[in-house]
C-alpha cells in the first residue's frame, strides 16, 4: 500500500510505494532477462529506448516499472517471469553520480496504487556506466519466482479473467 | 599441495600468498607458471568456448523472438557486425576461453556477458556508429559491485579485460 510522502518536488506529489518496506515485483517480458531456476540478469533493469536517426526515443519514461504484488503485474503486462526485490534493498542502492538513493514512487501517485517506478536509474544512452552498475546491483539482489509457481499464478490469473462475467 | 600430471609433464600446485589467497600454479620442471599466465593449452580442453561458438550464439539471439520485447527494436546490422568482428579478433576467444558467454539483444544492441563470482564483463555493441560501443567491467564483493567502469569496445580493450577476468577465475 502506498502512503503520502512529505516532500513535494515542484507541483508533483512524490508518493512512495511500500514506504515501510516489503517486496516489490518486476515483470520480465523477455527471455533474455532471466534464466530458471534462479538467475535474473541485469537486462531486467535496463530502461527501454530505441535509436532512430541518431537520437534515442525513450520508453519507461518514469523509471523501471514494479508492482506491489505478483498478481497485480498481470493487470499491466503479460510477464514471462517475475522477479522480486525488497523495497528497502532498492532504497539502499545509490546512484553514485547523482549521489542519491534509488526510490520507488507510486504511479499514479495515489495511496492505493498497485504500480510504481524505481527512479534515478539513467538510460544507457544518458549514462552507460551508472545504468550498467545499477542494473547489476538490482539484478543480483532480486529473486526469481520459481517456474512452477509462476506458471500456476499465470494460469490462475487467466482462469480468473475467463470466469469474469461480461 | 602438488599434484603430478605425468602425461602432460606438468604438476599443479596451490600455495598460499602472504594475503592467504590460494594461487593455483603450474610447475613445468623447475619453472613455476601462475595459472593466469599459463597458455590456454595448459588449461584443459573440457569447457572452452571459441569465437565461432559465440558468433553462433549471436545468430541465435538475433533470431530468437523470445529474447525481445514485442515492440522492441531488434539488434541492428551495425551492432551484430561490430560484435562479431570483435569476438573473432580477440586472442583469448580465438584460442578458447574457459568462461561461457551469454548473448542477449537489448534496445538494438548486442550484449555479451562473461560472469564469474567476483568479476564481470559486459561487451555492449551499440546500434550505430554514433552510439559508441563499450565494455563495462566490475569487481564484486558478495552481491555488490565495489569497483566498476567502462572502456571503449576495441579489440585491445576486450583482450585486456578477458585476461583480467581470467586471472581470478581459474
Amino acid at each position: 500500500m502506498a502512503e503520502a510522502h512529505v516532500s513535494l518536488k515542484g507541483s508533483t506529489v512524490r508518493m512512495k510505494l511500500k514506504p515501510h518496506g516489503g517486496p516489490v515485483y518486476r515483470a520480465m517480458l523477455r527471455g533474455a532477462c532471466f534464466k530458471y531456476p534462479d538467475k535474473i540478469h541485469p537486462e531486467a533493469y535496463i530502461r527501454r529506448e530505441r535509436e532512430q536517426n541518431g537520437t534515442w526515443v525513450k520508453k519507461d519514461e518514469k523509471g523501471v516499472s514494479v508492482a506491489v504484488s505478483q498478481k497485480s503485474l498481470f493487470k499491466y503486462v503479460e510477464p514471462k517471469a517475475i522477479g522480486e526485490i525488497e523495497s528497502e534493498v532498492v532504497r539502499a542502492i545509490r546512484n553514485p553520480v547523482k549521489n542519491v538513493a534509488l526510490e520507488i514512487l507510486a504511479d499514479p501517485p495515489e495511496p492505493d496504487s498497485e504500480h510504481g517506478n524505481i527512479t534515478d536509474i539513467p538510460y544507457v544512452s544518458e549514462d552507460r556506466d551508472t545504468a550498467e552498475f545499477l542494473s547489476g546491483e538490482l539484478a543480483r539482489n532480486s529473486k526469481l519466482m520459481g517456474e512452477r509457481e509462476f506458471n500456476m499464478l499465470r494460469d490462475g490469473v487467466k482462469e480468473g479473467h475467463n470466469r469474469r462475467p461480461e | 599441495m602438488t599434484l603430478n600430471l605425468n602425461d602432460a609433464g606438468l604438476s599443479v600446485s596451490v600455495f598460499a600468498t602472504p594475503t592467504h589467497w590460494a594461487v593455483p600454479s603450474l610447475v613445468n620442471g623447475s619453472k613455476r607458471i601462475r595459472i593466469d599466465d599459463a597458455p590456454d593449452s595448459a588449461r584443459g580442453p573440457s569447457t572452452r568456448e571459441f569465437s565461432a561458438d559465440i558468433v553462433r550464439k549471436i545468430d541465435v539471439a538475433c533470431n530468437d523472438p523470445e529474447s525481445q520485447d514485442e515492440d522492441e527494436a531488434g539488434p541492428t546490422e551495425h551492432a551484430v557486425r561490430k560484435a562479431k568482428t570483435l569476438i573473432e579478433r580477440v586472442v583469448p576467444l580465438r584460442s578458447g576461453f574457459h568462461i561461457s558467454a551469454r548473448v542477449t539483444t537489448v534496445n538494438g544492441t548486442v550484449r555479451i556477458t562473461w560472469e564469474t563470482p567476483n568479476r564481470n564483463i559486459r561487451l555492449v555493441c551499440g546500434p550505430s556508429e554514433a552510439t559508441h560501443s563499450y565494455i563495462y567491467w566490475e569487481v564484486l564483493a558478495g552481491s555488490h559491485s565495489v569497483q566498476h567502469g567502462t572502456v571503449p569496445a576495441t579489440v585491445k580493450e576486450l583482450d585486456k579485460r578477458l585476461r583480467w577476468l581470467r586471472r581470478t577465475s581459474v
